[in-house]
C-alpha cells in the first residue's frame, strides 16, 4: 500500500473538534523557472479538499496556487462528538487524489 | 516374458504417475491463479471504492487563476462589487513575514450565516489564494499558510446574508528574513 501522504488529527476540546491536516504536496504555481533549464515549472497543486462525516459534507474548501508548499490547513467543527470518523480528501489539478480517516480524540 | 511385462507394467505405472503429476501441476495452477488474481481484482475494487467519496467537481480555474482582485470576484459570481469593512471578521496575521514562502493566516468570524470565508493577497500573481465553504457543523475559524511574492494587504472576505464583509491587513515580505 502507498505511503500516505496526510497527516491528520481532530481533537474535541470544549465542545469544539480542532481539525488539523498537514499534506504532502508541491504546490507548484506554474510561475517558477527551472535553475538549470530556464523553463517554467508547470503549475501542480491541490484544487479542492472536503471533509466528511460519513455521508454528510463538514467542511470543503478550494484552493489556488497561491498555498504554501507542503500546505498545513486547520479548522474548527461543532457538534460532533467523540470517537466519530472524519474523511479528509484531497483533489489536484493532475486529477491525482488521496484520502484519509481519523477518529475523533 | 515375465520380465518383460514387470518392464511394460512399470512404465505404464510410470506413465500414470506423470500423468497424474501433470493434473496436479494443472490443479496447481489454477488454484494458484484464482488464490492470485481474485484478491488482486477484489484490491482493485476495494480502492476505488476507499478513493474520495464525493469532491465538488467545480473547481474555479478562472477566478483561482485570474492575476487581479476584479477578475477573480467577478469570476467568482460576486453581485456586489462593493466589501464592507467589518468589525466581525477577524484576521489574524504577522505584521512581518519572515519567510515569504510561508505566511501563516488565520480567519475568522462571528457573524451569523456566514457561507464562504476567502482569503485573497493582493499583490500576488493569482491574488486569490483559497475558498472556504463553510456548513453547519463549521466553527467559522480557518487556518492556512500561503506564499506572498511582496509586501501586500492580505484581505480576508466573508459572504454572510448576501453581503461581502471584509478585514484588510498589510503583511511584510522582509527579503531576506531579517528587520522591516
Amino acid at each position: 500500500m502507498a505511503k500516505k501522504n496526510i497527516k491528520l488529527r481532530a481533537r474535541l476540546k470544549n465542545g469544539i473538534v480542532i481539525v488539523k491536516a498537514l499534506i504532502k504536496h508541491p504546490m507548484e504555481t506554474g510561475l517558477r523557472k527551472d535553475k538549470v533549464t530556464g523553463l517554467k515549472v508547470p503549475a501542480y497543486h491541490i484544487t479542492e479538499i472536503t471533509c466528511h462525516r460519513k455521508d454528510d459534507l463538514v467542511f470543503s474548501c478550494q484552493w489556488g496556487p497561491g498555498v504554501s508548499k507542503d500546505p498545513f490547513l486547520s479548522f474548527t467543527l461543532k457538534s460532533i462528538d467523540k470517537g466519530e470518523m472524519l474523511t479528509l480528501a484531497y483533489v489536484d489539478n493532475k486529477g491525482l487524489t488521496d484520502s484519509l480517516d481519523v477518529k475523533v480524540k | 516374458m515375465k520380465s518383460v511385462l514387470a518392464k511394460l507394467e512399470k512404465r505404464h505405472l510410470l506413465i500414470v504417475f506423470e500423468e497424474n503429476i501433470m493434473k496436479r501441476r494443472i490443479f496447481l495452477k489454477g488454484g494458484v491463479l484464482t488464490g492470485f488474481v481474485i484478491p488482486y481484482f477484489k484490491l482493485i475494487a476495494s480502492s476505488s471504492l476507499l478513493l474520495p467519496v464525493k469532491l465538488l467537481a467545480s473547481w474555479n480555474k478562472e477566478a483561482f487563476y485570474a492575476t487581479d482582485m476584479k477578475t477573480a470576484s467577478a469570476a467568482l459570481g460576486d453581485t456586489t462589487t462593493h466589501a464592507v469593512v467589518s468589525e466581525h471578521v477577524f484576521l489574524d496575521v504577522k505584521d512581518i513575514a519572515e519567510n515569504a514562502a510561508v505566511v501563516p493566516i488565520k480567519v475568522s468570524t462571528d457573524l451569523e450565516n456566514a457561507k464562504i470565508i476567502r482569503i485573497y493577497v493582493e499583490n500576488n500573481p493569482n491574488p486569490l489564494i483559497a475558498t472556504f465553504k463553510l456548513t453547519q457543523y463549521t466553527d467559522n475559524f480557518v487556518f492556512i499558510r500561503t506564499k506572498m511574492r511582496e509586501t501586500s494587504n492580505v484581505i480576508a472576505m466573508v459572504e454572510a446574508n448576501d453581503q461581502l464583509y471584509m478585514a484588510k491587513k498589510q503583511i511584510k515580505v522582509t527579503a531576506g528574513g531579517c528587520g522591516g
